[in-house]
């Protein structure tokens, strides 16, 4: 158990290293100058050098990219003209257009997509294994059907569309709820909540699908296999067989995927945000995007990198702890 | 014996929707601490049978007619196809259980085995937990697995060992009636033979009736005091077991024994090819698979114009000395000489010249073809590899040879799962030997057919081995089957060639191994004697 | 039916009489800040759907036109894909040891890349002379290739342990012609499923990138662009924003409708009629057989071969995103008391990875 925890852990930190030197390259080496998108316009050539210099980008790549993972591991300063800023490891980078370290950025946003991801994993998880099941109980027949028509077509709608339904059904036509506003859980957790739900909707709608069919498909797969048959041979209820000893045979699956979605929603849901004006990463990543602040676009991918390499290696285990097959 | 009739079944009948008539009819009483053995092919209907028996068709469209009669002791009749489904599941566990085929997936991987036999007895018993672990350890230690293990989930345990947890499962509950159905068929020889064993002494203690399904007639033959045999869903003869099998009646029967390979039946004359012309050579031949050793070590040859049996049990290597021998698979040392060369010398385009010398005919008929192309395409695809252009003599060449192998030309015009396993066989083997190989290696090439069908391939490939002068290296774990057709036979255990003999003294060996192999072999005329 | 519309965009255009990008001031009302005059956001018989607020651009023009860059930019990243995974995929099943630890381990990578935050910076870095719908199609093919080259390799690696593969080597073909004749053709199934999930995904995709200002821009329209600026017209003209909303929803709900359809389809455990058919032949096939041996009594016959089972590794595609085929989670372990059942699971061949496809499902990656 513990050498194959080590060696989970030991390839997720590869591919982070590996994650971490593609983001560099792709935003630090690509044609066009950095430190120009840095500086900004109307930046006169001594501010230029100076910027240069300050990012490195002076001098060679390979040395530009170790300077850039020590920073990440041990911090650096950066001087921003009259004064110098010490960033503490984990160290980003310092975003020159709005004179901050990108990693107090990145924190600053994070709670919001923390709320985001656990109200609406825990709503797409209830819709989502609960019309599962009620499809599973009677296979083929009506409601059945209606049901994998309904999440068929809330499947795939984009994110953004049900966002906007939604926001155009609840707050302009029928006027129930205030258009959201993000307030932290800390100050009032009701406002919070209530504030929320439209997002967590607008992701759980969606997402519910997948689940709806994972949980289908588990349930009805498991109660074809072999250890169904003798449990029926030994005269087991069948709502307890389908209840308790199919749902067992989908749950590994339907966790796992889990853990990656939450890892996902965590990484910065960029539509919901930007719908509902909510000021999480992913909103932060569009507006960065759209004025090139390099550093904070480049840190976003980095931790949104390093947190589904983290869900994935999360779910790696939480299926070796659900499936006893799996241990090593 | 005792004389309580604990079952009755009256003319069942069981149609798949379709409707395919699966069951047509059958009837049979059984008493305590009866055997009753179910034969047939398959198709023939006898699994749709034991499920029917404990109402296991129920929830599916196919349906069950019939009467299947439980007599009990101080209370009515009661017909389990008529009870409800409630009724239904009190019966199931304390008066019928089941015993399945695939030891391997019949049990939940997600529970320990303790629990899964605790939960069922509970379920009927309403015992307490520390009751249901008492009678749990019970059970397992009786069946041979140390208590202990209760804890260990099924993965844990080995194929033969899964099916003694089902039994101790069954064995829990007391039951009146146990349905084995195919109780060994996935399992070695030599385990088959101490389940049948653990069944029959388990029957001799507590006195409960079994119906054992098999398409073996040994198996059946070797425990049944009575047999039926079965023919696509009709009883065509009955009687008590030793009648039956010495002096069958219907034609079927007769020709289902017939078919049955026995290691006392006399072997055809054949003119020993000379010791001296050696047509493969195998030395210190090892294949490891990580830190799996599938072959250690095998010195071994094969003589031209010769066949040479090979057989074992699963895991003991046999496979893999086939691959290795058409070099299908590398060895991780050691040599594999052909015609006086060095296989591993082949390299690139000499290799794929000279491959179609040797050839291998698979052991699944379903994945040997492929399910894309039509059999004629497949057969003559080999020919089109060597520069084969002409596809009218192409089609030509292969229906000539299909032909040959007793199909005809309307079966190339078929996709592999048009045909039944047989022919498709016969399809497999016809593209081996289109570019007159030298060497064929057949790996259980009849494992996987019925036993009339399997008689006919063997004789098919006996006569092949005349006419295109090949020599054949045939991997078998069935010992009969590879005897009737070998010259000589290598006896492999745990990736090792325990010895090689000459056919003809297979029943005589010298090494222990051989011997307990053959021990386990159930006999048809230890049963017609007595 | 919707290729149809993109392709005869300019007559469609024509047909109605108007201009995806000439203006219509007239159509405004300056005073509510520029939103058409008439109801429903200016449905008139001149503008079938309305004209754009502020510029008064006809909504129905845009449409088409519109519909030539989603559908355009999503088959091309799709192919563009299935190119790129095809061909890694194959590599890796098909070739030695090593050439396949690296190309799967590159998969792997590629499938921890997060996604979408990569072409949001890629399209903000590279400079606005490069034509956004290409470069959004070969962002979103650059991105996405490796569910599709995981599934590919899987795929691969059990067909190749098919017997009828060792056949084909043993009579002496190149790995090439086995790739073509052997591998390719059991490969169609599993990839044009995939294939019809992906499509939609990358529809999205790209609407979405529009949608964020990211991807195409105006003057050029598509769907993703029309809503984003729509958006900010919610409250005064929700027909503008229903419009390209609704259509970018049927679009996509159809592709998916066709996909499930393939899915099933394509799915051995619910035999399509032509599957059954065959079936019904084979047993025909016993039936003659066993009628040929009725007659000379003593030579009974085969009898019925297990029906014919269809790769199983499809499973990851099989029920859609996220699904799991659990390819190493294998209860059939070996038979016989030789061996302890092996604790078949290998930890790489996860569920949660081989089946995850990194495409846009739901929210942003």
């Amino acid at each position: 158990m513990i050498r194959f925890l080590l060696r989970r852990l030991l390839g997720a930190a590869a591919v982070l290293l590996a994650l971490a030197a593609l983001t560099y390259l792709l935003f630090y080496a690509m044609p066009g100058d950095p430190a120009q998108l840095a500086c900004g316009k109307g930046c006169t050539a001594p501010q230029l050098a100076q910027v240069r210099h300050a990012l490195g980008t002076d001098q060679p790549v390979v040395r530009q990219f170790w300077t850039f993972l020590t920073t990440l591991v041990l911090g650096h300063s950066f001087s921003t003209g009259p004064s110098t800023v010490w960033c503490s490891a984990p160290c980003l980078g310092y975003s020159y257009q709005s004179n901050e370290a990108v990693t107090q950025m990145l924190l600053d946003r994070l709670p919001v997509d923390v709320s985001l991801a656990l109200g609406s994993a825990a709503l797409w998880l209830l819709l989502g294994i609960g019309t599962g099941l009620f499809a599973a109980l009677k296979p083929g027949r009506w409601r059945d059907r209606i049901t994998n028509t309904v999440i068929l077509t809330l499947g795939s709608t984009p994110v953004f569309v049900m966002a906007l339904l939604l926001l155009m059904g609840a707050c302009v036509w029928l006027q129930v709820l205030p258009f959201p506003n993000y307030v932290p859980i800390t100050e009032d957790p009701v406002q919070w909540a209530q504030n929320l739900l439209l997002p967590w909707l607008a992701i759980a709608l969606v997402s519910a699908a997948g689940y709806t069919r994972l949980t289908r498909a588990g349930v009805l797969e498991t109660l074809n296999q072999d250890h169904i048959r003798t449990l029926r041979a030994y005269g087991y209820p069948e709502r307890r067989i389908v209840l308790r000893h199919a749902v067992r045979g989908a749950l590994p699956t339907v966790v796992t995927v889990a853990a990656m979605d939450i890892g996902m929603v965590l990484a910065g849901a960029v539509f919901t945000e930007t719908m509902f004006g909510l000021p999480g990463l992913g909103k932060l990543a569009v507006e960065s995007a759209g004025t090139v602040d390099l550093p904070v676009v480049c840190g976003i991918t980095l931790l949104a990198g390093a947190l589904i390499v983290v869900a994935n290696t999360v779910a790696d285990l939480l299926h070796a702890a659900l499936d006893p097959r799996v241990r090593i | 014996m005792t004389h309580d009739l604990v079952l009755r079944v009256e003319d069942l009948r069981v149609t798949h929707p379709g409707p395919v008539t699966a069951l047509d009819g059958l009837s049979f009483e059984l008493a305590a601490g009866q055997v009753l053995g179910l034969v047939g092919e398959s198709g023939s209907g006898k699994s749709a049978a034991a499920l029917a028996l404990l109402g296991l068709h129920r929830g599916t469209r196919t349906r069950v007619e019939g009467g299947i009669l439980l007599h009990r002791a101080d209370r009515p009749v009661l017909d389990l196809n008529q009870a409800g489904d409630a009724e239904l599941r009190t019966v199931r566990g304390p008066e019928l259980a089941m015993v399945f085929q695939e030891p391997l997936t019949s049990l939940d991987p997600y529970r320990r085995v303790g629990a899964q036999i605790a939960a069922a007895y509970r379920l009927h018993t309403g015992a307490s937990r520390a009751e249901a672990r008492q009678r749990t350890a019970e059970v397992l230690d009786r069946v041979g697995i140390d208590p202990k293990r209760a804890r260990d989930y099924p993965h844990q345990f080995s194929g033969g060992m899964r099916q003694r947890v089902l039994i101790a499962m069954a064995l829990a509950l007391r039951p009146r009636v146990l349905v084995a159905d195919e109780p060994t068929t996935a399992l070695d020889v030599t385990v088959q033979a101490q389940i049948l064993r653990l069944l029959d002494e388990l029957r001799q203690e507590t006195g409960m009736a079994l119906v054992l399904v098999s398409h073996d007639v040994g198996v059946v033959g070797g425990l049944a005091d009575e047999v039926v045999v079965l023919r696509q869903g009709r009883a065509v003869e009955r009687g008590a077991t030793a009648r039956l099998l010495g002096r069958p009646e219907h034609p079927y029967t007769q020709a289902l024994l017939r078919a049955v390979p026995r290691l006392d039946a006399p072997l055809p004359e054949r003119q020993a090819p000379a010791a001296d012309d050696v047509l493969v050579e195998t030395a210190g031949l090892r294949v490891d698979f990580g830190s799996v050793q599938a072959l250690r070590g095998v010195d071994l040859t094969v003589r031209r114009g010769e066949t040479l049996g090979v057989v074992g049990e699963s895991g003991s290597g046999k496979s893999t000395l086939g691959r290795a021998l058409v070099r299908l698979q590398d060895p991780t040392s050691g040599t594999v000489r052909f015609d006086g060369q060095d296989l591993a010398s082949w390299r690139g385009r000499e290799l794929r010249r000279r491959r179609h010398e040797l050839q291998m005919v698979f052991q699944d008929p379903t994945s040997s073809l492929n399910p894309r192309r039509l059999i004629g395409d497949s057969v003559a695809e080999p020919l089109r590899v060597h520069g084969g252009r002409d596809e009218a003599k192409l089609r030509a060449e292969a229906v000539a040879l299909l032909e040959r192998v007793g199909l005809d030309a309307a079966h190339a015009d078929r996709y592999p799962h048009e045909l039944s396993g047989g022919q498709r066989q016969r399809a497999a083997i016809a593209r081996a030997l289109i570019l007159r190989p030298k060497l064929v290696v057949c790996d259980e090439p009849v494992s996987a057919l019925d036993v009339t069908t399997q008689a006919q391939v063997v004789s098919l490939l006996r006569e092949l081995r005349e006419e295109f002068e090949l020599t054949l290296v045939f991997i078998a774990h069935d010992l009969a089957v590879v005897r009737s057709v070998s010259d000589r036979v290598a006896v492999m255990r745990k990736g090792e060639v325990v010895e090689t003999l000459a056919a003809a003294e297979l029943t005589r060996p010298q090494h222990e191994y051989t011997r307990a192999l053959l021990d386990a072999v159930p006999r048809l005329d230890a049963v017609t004697a007595g | 039916m919707l290729v149809l519309v993109a392709l005869t965009a300019p007559w469609l255009a024509a047909l109605e009489g108007q201009d995806p990008n000439s203006f219509h001031d007239t159509l405004l009302n300056s005073a509510t800040g520029g939103s058409p005059n008439g109801a429903f956001g200016g449905i008139s018989a001149q503008h079938w759907l309305g004209v754009e607020p502020t510029t008064g651009r006809d909504l129905f023009a845009r449409l088409v036109y519109g519909a030539r860059v989603s559908l355009g930019v999503a088959v091309g990243a799709t192919l563009g894909q299935l190119l790129l995974g095809l061909l890694v995929g194959l590599a890796a099943g098909l070739g030695g040891r090593w050439a396949d630890a690296l190309l799967s381990r590159v998969t792997d990578l590629a499938l921890a890349l997060p996604t979408f935050f990569f072409s949001i910076a890629l399209l903000a870095v590279v400079p606005q002379s490069f034509p956004r719908p290409l470069l959004l199609g070969l962002i979103l093919s650059g991105l996405g290739w490796a569910p599709i080259a995981r599934i590919v390799r899987a795929e691969t690696r059990v067909l190749r342990e098919r017997e009828y593969v060792s056949a084909a080597v043993l009579t002496g073909a190149s790995t090439w012609r086995i790739a073509r004749r052997e591998i390719l053709p059991g490969l169609v199934a599993p990839v044009a499923t995939y294939t019809a999930i992906v499509l939609p995904q990358n529809m999205v995709a790209e609407a979405g990138l529009s949608f964020l200002g990211l991807g195409v821009r105006p003057p050029t329209s598509s769907w993703g662009q029309m809503l984003s600026t729509a958006t900010t017209w919610f409250q005064v003209d929700p027909t503008y924003v229903l419009i390209p909303a609704l259509t970018l929803l049927v679009c996509v709900l159809a592709f998916a409708g066709l996909g499930e359809a393939l899915r099933v389809a394509f799915d051995p455990k619910s035999a399509p009629p032509a599957a059954k058919r065959r079936r019904r032949k084979a047993a025909q096939a016993e039936k003659a057989e066993r009628a040929g041996s009725e007659a000379k009594a003593t030579r009974p016959a085969a009898l019925i071969p297990a029906p014919a089972r269809e790769p199983s590794a499809r499973g990851a595609v099989a029920s859609g995103p996220g699904a799991s085929a659990a390819p190493g989670v294998d209860a059939n372990a070996p038979a016989g008391d030789s061996a302890p059942g092996t604790p078949a699971a290998r930890t790489d061949n996860n569920p949660a990875h081989s089946a995850h496809p990194v495409g846009t499902k739901g929210e942003g990656q």
